[in-house]
């Protein structure tokens, strides 16, 4: 299973020169909470909506004034389209991340895959092997 | 299993007429993203670090000036300490909430439950079951060549 098909949310990217407040309203505009950082084509960062509220409006620093740039987190933790899930476990839990952007060779961003997305799998996948053992051992014969 | 066991996590308050950038250093200070906003001891509200970014700064308003009470959820959905786990789950799923606080009959909060907190807590149950379904599958060689 490839490690895009977790991905429940579209990518949605953002230059490292734009201001804080259009990177807001991208946020707002597609319900989500994470933006990545592309330059030229490559990942170069990723910002949250935590990162703006600790590290501008906590800051005092002006959003008009402040760009993606200044406050995202640089060359962030991603994993090659290549690997699989466990990997993926792998890195989410070395690192302390919860969302980790899926690269090609290129490093250019083709989807992010957040520990929410995992849990929604493993839950379906559960759900589903919860079915086949109770149909394997029906009511009263388990 | 009560819901007691989530009481002892740290529940970080903040009064209504507090400002949003108090708000944040509160948040930076307790390493936390979510705050409980509590009125004369009574939960009142609830206000997240994302509230913060996009009802404050992607609104162009002065984090000095604007009050929590202003940018927080209302009357946040709340769960009695008296109620057990599957409870808990379908009011988040009803709800579509993530983070739900814990309070006591006179309306006071004692403590606060994310879904991250369950999802820790299967998590390890479903380790021990997997362990002891492993276990058991060693211990009985007819049963593991049925298999």
């Amino acid at each position: 299973m490839s490690l895009q098909t977790y991905c429940r949310k579209p990518v949605v990217r953002i230059s490292p020169e734009t201001n804080i407040t259009e990177a807001c309203q991208l946020m707002k505009q597609n319900n989500i909470g994470c933006l990545i950082a592309e330059q030229k084509g490559k990942l170069c960062g990723i910002v949250t909506d935590r990162d703006i509220a600790l590290r501008v409006t906590g800051a005092r620093r002006d959003p008009d004034k402040t760009t993606v740039k200044d406050i995202m987190t640089p060359d962030p933790i991603r994993i090659s389209v290549d690997k699989d899930v466990h990997h993926l476990t792998a890195l989410m839990h070395a690192y302390h991340v919860r969302r980790v952007p899926i690269v090609n060779g290129f490093d250019t961003t083709l989807g992010i895959v957040t520990l929410d997305d995992l849990i929604a799998q493993l839950g379906d996948d559960l759900s589903e092997i919860g079915k086949a053992i109770s149909e394997e051992f029906p009511e009263g014969n388990a | 299993m009560s819901l007691r066991t989530f009481c002892g996590h740290r529940v970080v308050t903040i009064s209504p007429e507090r400002s949003a950038a108090e708000a944040c250093w509160l948040m930076k200070e307790k390493n936390v993203g979510c705050l409980i906003v509590e009125h004369h001891g009574k939960l009142c509200g609830i206000i997240t670090d994302r509230d913060i970014a996009l009802k404050v700064t992607g609104e162009e308003k002065d984090p000095l000036t604007t009050m929590v009470e202003e940018i927080m959820t209302s009357n946040p959905v709340r769960i009695s300490v008296d109620k057990d786990l599957p409870e808990l789950v379908s009011l988040m799923h009803t709800h579509h909430v993530r983070r739900v606080p814990i309070v006591d009959d006179t309306g006071l909060t004692l403590g606060i439950v994310t879904l991250d907190d369950l999802i820790a807590l299967f998590g390890y149950e479903m380790s021990e079951l997997g362990n002891a379904v492993s276990e058991g599958l060693r211990q009985s060689p007819r049963i593991a060549g049925a298999c």
